[in-house]
């Protein structure tokens, strides 16, 4: 086992499964030659080749409109884009084409692609770089959309979506980059999509996040354990589409209360519909509202006040506090 | 490259790579601590590997071989005039560097600890601030300050580099043999770097402020070596100062106050060597609440804390006794106490160690500090040329002498001059910090014949049972 | 050199005791024996003598702290204050120089340097075993010198077995375990809970039963809350009262004697005793009749060693008294109640009372109590079920005698209510040792020899 960080982890994968299974290629700008702008690519033109890491032009409609081909076609193809800001430009092939080739095809075809990118705030960066919209590919039925929340899960979960048959959505934290590093086993390892990790066990309260956010859900957990002797769960959803209930729901069941954290906007987020899920499963639980501590209904802001938009520990064990008390 | 900031977080964050730096970092792996080691160069190693330590030792090895093919004549063995070829001399150093080098890369990747080259400055107590790597910042539970130290500029000289005036580090380049070299300083890296130039050519004149070498060190220790560098050097020139220098395209014009004639001279290089100052500036020290001295050092305790509880600094930027083995111990301090343990400094006995052909070294309490602070001791020495081992290597110019507490006979300290100091000094070390008794060193055989022997017997001396020396009581 | 004097052991069971106040000041010269403080122990205050002749070199304590057997409390320098200009390359010192205080500690010779200002900066903490303090590194090995940081030790203080003070690993292992055997709390119960020890030694004493306590709500929540510490007298009655309730069934006999006869004995001979300087009170007589009741029954001023499985039966009669202090529940011992005489008596308690009442009274003074009284009368009270004072087996209370209707027999024999002066008496008894029947006979006894001062004459001891 190394200590490596998320991009180290994305790397090793992308390695490893192009190691496993030569259908597999990387497309993308910067990708090859530069090794990706945040170095997930790193020196994987120089081991695998042109053929199967290639520098595309810059435009993402073909990017995603290509990778769907050649996924249709037989190869498992994993497009970059370079921020998620940049995507809406693939957006329609994803929508309409991505989503529905099984659909349409009455399962003859699929398109086993990965389409990742960079997204979410923390890094103080420039306009279009910051904002996270994954309820936009959650609400389109046949795409998975998967989140990781460290170095080791986010190896094992491209590995699944690499060997996904069907089309998923792959978000990585840019604030979760280089942020910290973890052990991750040189032997594959793979996480299945569309479960939910049980990140901390507890008994008062069931805090429910994913991405970048576990990790002050998870110091929030403590302050309240050391301030409060509140014993929180916590629960990373990993996959936000199609969405674990099964876990969360099991959890309110016990605790009777529920928050919710992602950065996202808060209205029409992924909040609303675990909220939902939650009061359809579990209602008669639940022994006070449940929260959510997102972002803003506003466009993310830059430098100066990202850190004010972006949920923290003190806001969501406010939020847990005030819950906890009603 | 890429817009935006990138926080990376980390137990322990230390700031130079040095051997403290170093030293430090992969003590705090070894406990299990998550550690980010920052250095402006490709590799770790610092001044030490780089420009310093290991380059000057590599060139007083050739110092030394030079010197035993000029007196093997004596022995029935004569070689012919060297020639000296600096590019590959060079590069035979630059290799002896880099295997170093590339070595402590792969300790610091096989221990987890991750190396990042770029410079450092603090933005407060709890984040530093990275120029020059993809990581922007680093926010650490705790920091350890290794930044060093570089060649002083006090003395108001300005070293261009590769201009004919050179510190320590435009020496270790040798940019070429000069014809005369003026070496301005009495501590060991003028005499060390004075004797190298000497034996590959050079006329060499040193020039000293105060009237004797080697401040430190017991007079009766330097003596031995000031003879034999008075034959090497053209000129050893005591309470002497420069009050001008001028430098030339193809010369430099010195001139001088003190004992030294002419009073004006021309030279090809000057290399100055006369002291070391602490790396305390543009590292952001003033976001935090790390104190500095006023001579410029930064304060720690001998847990080697600061005035921040989550700073700690260790090695030349701290002060003391600037040696390289030194900052590791106190590397190691710093980390063990970050792991929780109740580690502190309390070395008895620091050896110190002069590359000169012959060696000087020492280690624990000076017969001249003993003296200082009234301690009541007895001395005794063992004058090399009763020792077998040093006559078979014709190197007879040399002596062991132990200080002892008179009381007790307590072994304070020891000091020796000759080939090889610097290993011998280890036993002295050893015995001091264990506590020993000159009857422990004296009570132990020592191999015959070796160089070893002397030490056993300056403490045999002491007890009266020598052998190779009449006893003095 | 320094000598540190440090609270001594005061007595059985006695570990700590608050200062009450400082009789000397830094700079004096004292002479050995002459008081230096007072100290109050459980429920008396003991004057401390000095161990030395010297002057005062530091003072470790104030009043109002407690401090706890081998505290050091006074630091002496030696006769005439040592030279602080040591002139280089002075003699060390000889064994036969150093006071034996530790008599197995190997002498260690000590080199003394001229001194720098160091010394008085090092730590500020006088050595436990080591009488002067050592200057200059202590020899040990490194490891030696790691093994002493783990284990938190100061090498300074640890008695030297190797050659010329060299300090050896087995040197410091010994010494550390020895402070830790010395922490140990004084009362040896099974315990419970991982508070520090001298909290748990309070809570353990305050309720010795071995039970586990919950814990206690914070208070404040529903209003305002003060704290006052148990100490002193109030510390020592809990841990009496709790050990005593814990240990001895308790039963109590409760009846009422008729007084009335007493009392104008008692009023007729009142002044006289007064001018003699003591005070006839009803307690008096009280003494006088259990020590006859006692004689009587001999189980009754007895202890149960539970341990051995037998009675010890006292052939003494030393019975205490309880009387209020404004602190507290003191009660001073009377020896010999069967050998002193009514006026004898009278005196004693008097006096022994108004000493008890301005805290003079001494230690031994509470102590060899083979029964206790416990007379509430003069504050008023009826009735009660009084706690055996441990370890003794019965205690007699009294309560306030008042004037109520009575049946009595008249002289011809008819029942008739008359006007007389009843006193409540209530008789606990530990039922280990005696029964129902044994109270109510002892109980009998007082009353017939309170009854009628006549009886009294004839039967008592």
């Amino acid at each position: 086992m190394a200590k490596m960080t998320m991009v180290q982890a994305l790397n090793l994968a992308l390695r490893q499964q192009m190691e496993k299974d030569d259908s597999v290629v990387i497309l993308g700008e910067d990708v090859g030659r530069d090794g990706g702008v945040f170095r997930v690519t790193d020196e994987l033109l120089d081991k695998f080749g042109p053929e199967r890491v290639i520098d595309t032009p810059l435009a993402e409609s073909g990017i995603a409109g290509m990778s769907i081909g050649m996924a249709v076609y037989g190869l498992k193809p994993v497009c970059e884009i370079q921020f998620s800001g940049f995507s809406y430009f693939s957006f329609h092939q994803i929508e309409s084409h991505a989503s529905r080739m099984r659909w349409r095809s009455q399962g003859r075809f699929t398109v086993p692609m990965v389409l990742r990118c960079p997204y979410g705030g923390g890094v103080r960066a420039l306009e279009h770089h910051s904002e996270s919209r994954e309820a936009f590919y959650a609400h389109i039925p046949g795409l998975k959309m998967v989140i990781p929340s460290g170095p080791r899960n986010a190896r094992a979960l491209l590995a699944s979506a690499i060997q996904d048959p069907d089309p998923v959505i792959f978000f990585e934290g840019k604030a979760l980059y280089r942020a910290f590093r973890e052990e991750v086993p040189e032997e594959e390892e793979t996480l299945p999509l569309g479960k939910s990790h049980l990140a901390r066990e507890g008994k008062d309260l069931t805090m429910i996040s994913y991405g970048a956010m576990m990790r002050p859900t998870m110091e929030a957990a403590e302050i309240l354990k050391e301030k409060d002797g509140v014993e929180a769960e916590v629960i990373d959803l990993m996959t936000i589409s199609p969405l674990d209930d099964e876990l969360f729901t099991k959890s309110v069941k016990k605790t009777g209360r529920a928050v919710i954290v992602h950065e996202a906007p808060r209205s029409f987020g992924a909040g609303a519909e675990i909220i939902s899920r939650i009061m359809e499963k579990s209602f008669f639980y639940l022994e006070a509202p449940i929260a959510r501590v997102t972002g803003y209904d506003v466009v993310i802001p830059l430098f100066a006040r990202e850190n004010a938009y972006l949920p923290d520990a003190q806001r969501i064990t406010r939020a847990a506090r005030r819950i906890l008390s009603s | 490259m890429v817009m935006g900031e990138f926080t990376q977080e980390t137990d322990v964050a230390v700031i130079g790579g040095g051997p403290g730096g170093y030293a430090a970092a992969f003590r705090a792996a070894d406990l299990g601590l998550d550690v980010i080691l920052i250095d402006d160069g490709p590799r770790p190693g610092g001044v030490c590997l780089f420009r310093g330590c290991i380059p000057s030792k590599a060139f007083l090895h050739i110092s030394e071989l030079l010197h035993d093919t000029k007196i093997a004549k004596n022995m029935g063995l004569t070689f012919e005039k060297p020639s000296i070829d600096l590019d590959a001399l060079r590069k035979w150093k630059n290799s002896v560097v880099d295997r170093l080098t590339n070595g402590l890369m792969k300790l610091s990747e096989r221990r987890g600890v991750q190396f990042i080259q770029a410079r450092a400055r603090f933005e407060d107590s709890g984040t530093i601030r990275l120029q020059g790597s993809d990581v922007t910042h680093i926010k650490f539970k705790h920091a350890i300050l290794a930044s060093g130290s570089r060649p002083s500029t006090k003395r108001g000289i300005d070293f261009k580099e590769g201009g004919r005036v050179m510190d320590s580090t435009g020496a270790l380049d040798i940019p070429e043999i000069p014809k005369r070299l003026l070496v301005v300083g009495g501590g060991y890296i003028a005499l060390e770097l004075g004797s190298v130039y000497a034996s590959l050519g050079s006329e060499t004149h040193v020039i000293v402020r105060s009237e004797r070498l080697l401040r430190g060190a017991d007079l009766d220790l330097v003596r031995p070596l000031q003879k034999k560098l008075e034959g090497l050097f053209a000129g050893i020139h005591f309470h002497t100062e420069i009050t001008e220098l001028k430098e030339q395209n193809d010369k430099v014009e010195v001139t001088f106050d003190g004992e030294i004639e002419p009073k004006s001279q021309s030279f090809d290089r000057v290399l100055v060597a006369v002291g070391r100052e602490p790396n305390t500036e543009d590292l952001g020290l003033e976001n935090t609440k790390v104190k500095i001295n006023k001579r410029g050092f930064v304060e720690a305790d001998d847990q080697q804390k600061t005035a921040d509880e989550k700073i700690y600094a260790i090695g030349d930027v701290v002060g003391g006794a600037m040696l390289a083995h030194k900052a590791m111990k106190e590397g190691k301090v710093a980390a063990e106490v970050i792991a929780g343990k109740p580690s502190e400094y309390d070395v008895r006995a620091l050896p110190a160690v002069v590359y000169t052909d012959p060696q000087v070294a020492w280690t624990g309490l000076t017969e001249e500090k003993a003296r200082e602070d009234g301690v009541e001791i007895k001395v005794t020495r063992f004058p090399w040329k009763f020792a077998g081992r040093a006559i078979t290597m014709e190197a007879p110019e040399g002596m062991t002498k132990m200080i002892i507490e008179a009381s007790s006979g307590r072994l304070l300290g020891m000091g020796i001059v000759g080939r090889d100091a610097e290993t011998l000094i280890a036993e002295g070390t050893l015995a001091v910090e264990m506590g020993a008794l000159a009857e422990d060193v004296g009570l132990t055989v020592h191999a015959h014949p070796t160089l070893s022997e002397t030490e056993g017997e300056a403490a045999e001396v002491f007890l009266g049972s020598s052998t190779h020396i009449l006893p003095k009581t | 050199m320094s000598r540190s004097f440090k609270l001594p052991d005061l007595g059985e069971g006695i570990h700590e005791g608050e200062i009450i106040s400082i009789l000397v000041k830094v700079g004096d010269s004292v002479e050995e024996g002459a008081p230096i403080m007072e100290v109050e122990t459980d429920k008396a205050t003991v004057e401390i003598p000095s161990p030395f002749t010297g002057s005062i070199e530091a003072i470790k304590c104030e009043p109002g702290d407690i401090v706890h057997v081998g505290d050091a409390l006074v630091i002496f320098s030696g006769d005439g204050a040592e030279a602080e200009e040591a002139p280089a390359g002075k003699k060390p010192e000889k064994e036969a120089e150093r006071k034996p205080e530790e008599a197995e500690r190997k002498p260690a010779e000590t080199e003394e340097k001229k001194p720098e200002a160091k010394p008085e900066e090092k730590k500020e903490k006088v050595p436990a075993k080591a009488p002067e303090k050592r200057e200059g590194p202590v020899p040990a090995s490194p490891a030696t010198r790691r093994l002493a940081r783990e284990l938190g030790v100061d090498l300074r203080d640890i008695p030297a077995s190797g050659p010329e003070g060299l300090v050896t690993a087995e040197d410091v292992r010994s010494f550390a375990e020895g402070v830790k055997a010395k922490e140990k709390p004084a009362v040896t119960e099974p315990t419970e809970k991982e508070a520090p020890a001298e909290e748990r030694e309070v809570s353990l004493a305050l309720s010795p039963t071995g039970v586990a306590i919950p814990e206690l709500p914070d208070f404040a929540k529903w209003g305002e809350v003060e704290r006052i510490p148990v100490r002193s007298i109030r510390k020592a009655t809990a841990r009496q009262m709790a050990l005593a309730w814990s240990q001895i069934p308790h039963v109590t006999s409760h009846d009422s004697i008729d007084v009335t006869k007493l009392e104008a004995f008692r009023q007729k001979h009142k002044a006289e005793v007064e001018a003699k300087g003591g005070k006839l009170s009803v307690t008096v007589f009280a003494l006088k009749a259990a020590a006859t009741a006692l004689r009587a029954f001999p189980n009754f001023n007895a202890t149960l060693d539970v341990k051995a499985g037998e009675i010890v039966r006292k052939k003494y009669y030393h019975i205490g008294v309880a009387a209020q202090t404004g602190e507290g529940l003191v009660v001073p011992v009377i020896r010999d109640v069967d050998r002193k005489s009514v006026i004898e008596l009278s005196i004693e308690l008097t006096e022994l009372v108004e000493r008890t009442r301005n805290r003079k009274v001494l230690i031994d003074e509470m102590r060899g109590g083979t029964f206790t009284i416990t007379n509430v009368g003069p504050l008023g009270g009826g009735h009660f079920n009084p706690i055996i004072n441990y370890p003794e087996v019965a205690i007699m209370g009294m309560g306030q005698a008042r004037m109520q209707a009575v049946v009595i027999n008249n002289d011809e024999g008819a029942h008739e209510i008359a006007p007389r002066l009843m006193m409540p008496i209530s008789l606990t008894i530990d039922h280990r040792v005696l029964d129902g029947a044994d109270a109510i006979a002892f109980v009998n006894k007082v009353k017939e020899v309170l009854q009628d001062p006549d009886e009294l004459l004839m039967a008592m001891v």
